[in-house]
């Protein structure tokens, strides 16, 4: 009885959440892929077949090219940076016990400003002449280390992933903070009274453990790092010399600013397909250093 | 212990200086909003305003619209959050706990959209709420985003309803109540922890998407907070009012921190069981 | 498939819609056509031209709202022509949206959707094919006739009032789709009151301008301020180099086609570019530099110089010291091939969309903005260069008068008539050059291949 009846809700329950998905999804997505091979590369649609041409002009796109590298760069510069700093707040917050409250509120505090708040701010921070950062460092005698950290080839990728760091640091470290919670602390005791150093309990407990946490983790910084756009065009819009564009900027520079957006559509396919593969294979190859207990 | 005591002020040490430099980074903001447009050019970064003066504050409002900004960045992630969730959840619902033919393929389709990017979608999506109507609107702004956030709620609220016992919905059909009304009296509040940290997620995705409200608004009386600010930044660039949009970010800031500061607990553990479930 | 259907439903409903809609549109627009063709009010006020130079609108009564479009938000001119005109016609209503730069995007998706400004900046150029589609997708409003109707403030015809050398820019195939604002033309500006005190004397010749860099650099000045983060901005030495050494023409011919190394002309003008960055004549952390920061060091004295277009005072308007004083000589001559004289620029120019249901309140602003007291505002307050006959350059920024005299202004820009992923990767070339990674040969060997690979 209740079974039966229970089965009529299975086509109205499925149904909106079906219908977002064919028409605000599914369908732009074959929709997507047709552009990708037409000639629609002016403000107004066209429609004409041009076959794999925008594919092969991809390929031989350097500052296509350049822009796929940079958004490898910038996966690495997050991977190098924010997991270690990540870990660094997390640690000790997940340790103490007075103003826990209040420490969490300023490490959270980005995350929830908006993203151009966070991207103009560091603009400004890293301006050569207004910044805070240059005459921070002037006023401390640091006059060596000023840069300008925006138009400087060797530091624009580091400074604007730096900036996006910051603003969404709160949520890794609290999404490590929930791996530590499952730690059991009499582990660490126990490490302690083997005579274990701090790090040593890090690496051979901490680390292992939270190993699934991270996991997921590097997986979502990936998917992230390939469709960096906001900061990227708030803070950059790709310079100097390309030397910070990703594939998002650059999509969105010759599709929207451009207005080539067959070749924009063609981009976006193959930055669907990389994330696929990557992502993928980044699994497979996690799944195989997991350690069980 | 002395190592222990030694580690714990270290960590202290730690937090503190972190904390230090976001504070400072906001207050920075609030001091600077305050500054004459020509004191701000004049004035190293690092001193403080002559006077406190509003004025700026008062121009970003009425000028720089970041009012309307902001009404409409939280009318779009209200919105987009509630229907997501109702929506996710009845999907959901069907597909933790009643098994049909096809479950697999449904179930696919809906994962689909988790690993494809929004540029994949960005350029035809124009054309489909041209279509319908709903483009430079926040109406189709909010489909937009309904959309987005469907496959990842659909696969939290999937698993939380799988992991739910029977016995309350055997008990509800005992007492004579219909499927649908155990759906939402019954089951949908027993998900409610994984639809708070499906809403969390959704508020903050919807909070800074910035890329599909760039491409499908163009009217400024209907433009995001974060694509608010940004015109409002170019048009700093073009005038030199660098000091408005100071003001314009610290008025963006206040309610954001003040709902923070009220709802941090739900906050954090909202981020974290959605994450746990992914 | 019940979703399909619903979909199937759903769009034939909106294709209903948007007949109807379509219906009424032409409706309105034949009724235009038929009740105030422009032509005529113009045969009829043309009997008295004196009197249609009040501030009364010429047309019979105006109704409706219009949105129009501005390159620069809360322009007092554009304010007050617009609130001059609500004032005189009760019930209409001039709504402004920003339409430059970084909001282009949008304002190109609401042409796609048919949904476009009344007025909008920038899009259509006579001389530059790529803009072209916007006539031949039929989205502009034709003003031909409109032309016929008089001048405000002159006695002539409002098409005979713009100066002839903007002509062309408005033209395609003999129909006028574009009204000019105001003419900008790239200059090179300098600190008169420093320069004085320094005793450098404004710079005609290329090595004039060297030896006032290196004067300027021994007074522990920077020479010249520039931006780093906007390629198209920096891009302007390069441009006038290639011009003035190579000529315009060649220029063009070579970035379309190649041939950057045939000419030794090209790495002329290349060398003088690297001889600059390696003299450090680049304000100190222009790398970094945004471009209001750049002209800032300018106006601030900071800089002693700057390249820049002639909207560059109305811009820095209210960040320029009240004691400031602009001074302009034409980019200076470095006896190449080109034009050694030419002064480069375009019109401002805004369309009207043919979309537009309520056209002649646009036409309204339009003809107001291009008016001659409009005109002679923008020139006394923005030292702006009219687009119309008949209005005075402001001489309060020094020099300015003569350079427009003295050169050939030339209403084209290399910049402008490139394709974005053409000019994308030119940009990055001159960049490299700028920021000292490569050398003057190097510049030149990329603008080969660059022109070579976007030639096919």
């Amino acid at each position: 009885m209740f079974q039966s009846a229970r089965r009529k809700l299975i086509l109205p329950f499925l149904l909106p959440g079906l219908a977002f998905i064919v028409v605000f999804f599914i369908y732009p997505v074959i929709q997507n892929i047709g552009i990708s091979f037409s000639n629609w590369n002016g403000i107004f649609r066209t429609n004409g077949y041009v076959g794999w041409a925008n594919y092969s002009r991809l390929w031989e796109d350097p500052y296509f090219l350049q822009a796929v590298r940079n958004t490898f760069l910038f996966f690495g510069t997050m991977l190098v940076l924010m997991f270690p700093i990540m870990f660094l707040l997390a640690i000790p917050l997940h340790a103490i016990k007075r103003g826990k409250y209040i420490f969490q509120f300023m490490i959270i505090a980005p995350v929830v400003l908006s993203v151009t708040v966070a991207a103009v701010l560091w603009k400004f921070l890293y301006n050569p002449n207004m910044g805070l950062i240059n005459s921070g460092l002037e006023a401390l005698g640091l006059e060596s280390i000023t840069r300008i950290w925006l138009g400087d080839s060797s530091t624009v990728l580091v400074a604007v992933s730096v900036a996006s760091i910051w603003h969404g640091i709160g949520t890794w470290v609290v999404l490590l903070i929930a791996g530590l919670d499952r730690i059991s602390p009499d582990l660490h005791e126990a490490a302690s009274i083997d005579g274990a150093t701090g790090w040593q309990s890090f690496w051979k407990i901490t680390f292992p453990l939270v190993w699934d946490v991270l996991k997921t983790l590097i997986i979502l910084a990936f998917i992230g790092a390939l469709q960096t756009f906001s900061f990227i065009y708030i803070m950059t819009d790709g310079g100097p010399q390309g030397n910070s564009e990703v594939m998002g900027s650059y999509l969105y520079k010759m599709a929207f600013t451009g207005n080539n957006f067959a070749y924009g559509a063609a981009m976006a396919l193959v930055m669907a397909v990389s994330i696929l593969v990557f992502s993928f294979v980044g699994n497979r190859l996690m799944k195989r250093d997991s350690i069980e207990y | 212990m002395t190592g222990k005591s030694k580690g714990m002020r270290l960590a202290y040490v730690y937090l503190s200086l972190y904390s230090v430099f976001n504070l400072l980074v906001f207050v920075w903001i609030f001091l600077t909003a305050m500054k004459g447009q020509s004191e701000f050019f004049a004035t190293s970064p690092w001193s403080p305003p002559e006077a406190f003066n509003l004025t700026n504050f008062k121009e970003a409002w009425k000028v720089g619209h970041i009012g309307e900004f902001f009404a409409n960045s939280a009318y779009v992630t209200g919105i987009s959050t509630v229907v997501c969730l109702v929506v996710s959840s009845m999907a959901a619902y069907i597909l933790g706990r009643i098994p049909f033919r096809g479950r697999g393929i449904v179930q696919l389709v809906f994962m689909l959209g988790m690993m494809v990017p929004p540029f994949m979608i960005v350029i035809p999506l124009f054309s489909v709420l041209d279509s319908l109507l709903l483009l430079n609107s926040l109406n189709g702004l909010v489909l937009v985003y309904v959309t987005i956030q469907i496959p990842m709620n659909v696969y939290v609220l999937t698993s939380f309803y799988r992991s739910l016992p029977t016995e309350f919905e055997e008990a509800a059909a005992i007492d004579g109540a219909s499927p649908l009304r155990t759906f939402f009296t019954i089951m949908m509040p027993l998900t409610m922890p994984a639809l708070a940290a499906c809403a969390i997620i959704n508020i903050l995705a919807f909070w800074n998407e910035f890329l599909f409200a760039l491409v499908f608004l163009g009217d400024k009386t209907k433009l995001t907070l974060p694509i608010g600010l940004f015109y409002l930044n170019q048009g700093a660039e073009y005038s030199g009012k660098w000091t408005i949009l100071f003001a314009g970010m610290a008025i963006s800031c206040i309610p954001v921190l003040l709902l923070l500061a009220l709802f941090q607990k739900q906050f954090s553990r909202g981020i974290s069981q959605g994450a746990i479930k992914l | 498939m019940k979703n399909a259907k619903v979909f199937k439903a759903l769009s034939l409903m909106l294709v209903c819609m948007l007949f109807v809609v379509a219906i009424a549109a032409c409706g309105g627009n034949n009724n235009n056509n038929a009740s105030n063709s422009p032509s005529a009010s113009a045969s009829e006020s043309s009997a008295s031209p004196s009197e249609s130079s009040s501030a009364e609108p010429s047309v019979a009564k105006l109704t409706g709202s219009i949105e129009v479009g501005t390159l620069y938000e809360n322009d007092p001119i554009e304010k007050a022509v617009a609130d001059e005109i609500m004032k005189n016609n009760p019930g209409t209503d001039i709504k402004f949206t920003f339409v430059n730069s970084k909001a282009r995007p949008a304002i190109d998706q609401r042409w796609r959707a048919g949904n476009p400004p009344a007025i909008d900046f920038q899009i259509f150029n006579g001389m530059i094919a790529k803009t072209h589609e916007f006539v031949d997708q039929d989205k502009l409003l034709d003003l031909t006739p409109y032309m016929d109707s008089p001048a405000i403030g002159q006695d002539m015809l409002w098409g005979d009032s713009f100066l002839p050398a903007i002509k062309p820019l408005l033209t395609y195939n003999n129909k006028i789709y574009s009204v000019p604002t105001n003419v900008s033309v790239f200059l090179l500006y300098y600190n008169k009151k420093m320069f004085e005190d320094l005793g450098i004397k404004p710079p005609t010749t290329w090595d004039e301008f060297m030896t006032a860099s290196e004067t300027l650099k021994q007074n522990k000045i920077d020479p010249v301020a520039v931006t780093g983060t906007f390629n198209p901005y920096m891009q302007m030495w390069s441009d006038y180099l290639l011009q003035r050494e190579a000529g315009y023409d060649e220029t063009v011919k070579a970035i379309r086609a190649g041939g950057f190394k045939d000419n030794p002309k090209f790495l002329d003008a290349a060398k003088k570019l690297e001889d600059m960055v390696k003299k450090g004549y680049f304000m100190k952390g222009f790398k970094g530099t945004d471009f209001t920061a750049a002209q800032m060091a300018y106006v601030q004295g900071k800089t002693g110089m700057i390249l820049m277009g002639s909207w560059l005072s109305a811009e820095m308007k209210d960040s320029t010291p009240a004691d400031f004083q602009m001074g302009v000589v034409p980019f200076p001559a470095t006896n190449g091939a080109g034009d050694q004289h030419a002064v480069f620029g375009s019109a401002i120019m805004f369309s009207i969309a043919k979309s537009e249901k309520n056209p002649e309140l646009a036409i309204e602003y339009a003809k107001q903005l291009t008016s001659k007291a409009s005109q002679t505002r923008m020139v006394e307050e923005q030292n702006s260069i009219p687009s119309i006959k008949g209005v005075e350059i402001s001489d309060k920024v020094i020099g300015l008068k003569d350079a427009l005299s003295s050169g050939d202004m030339v209403m084209r820009y290399l910049g402008l008539e490139n394709d974005t992923d053409l000019n994308n990767a030119y940009g990055i070339e001159v960049s490299k050059l700028m920021f000292g990674k490569s050398t003057a040969e190097q510049f030149i060997d990329g603008l080969d291949t660059i022109a070579k690979k976007f030639a096919k």
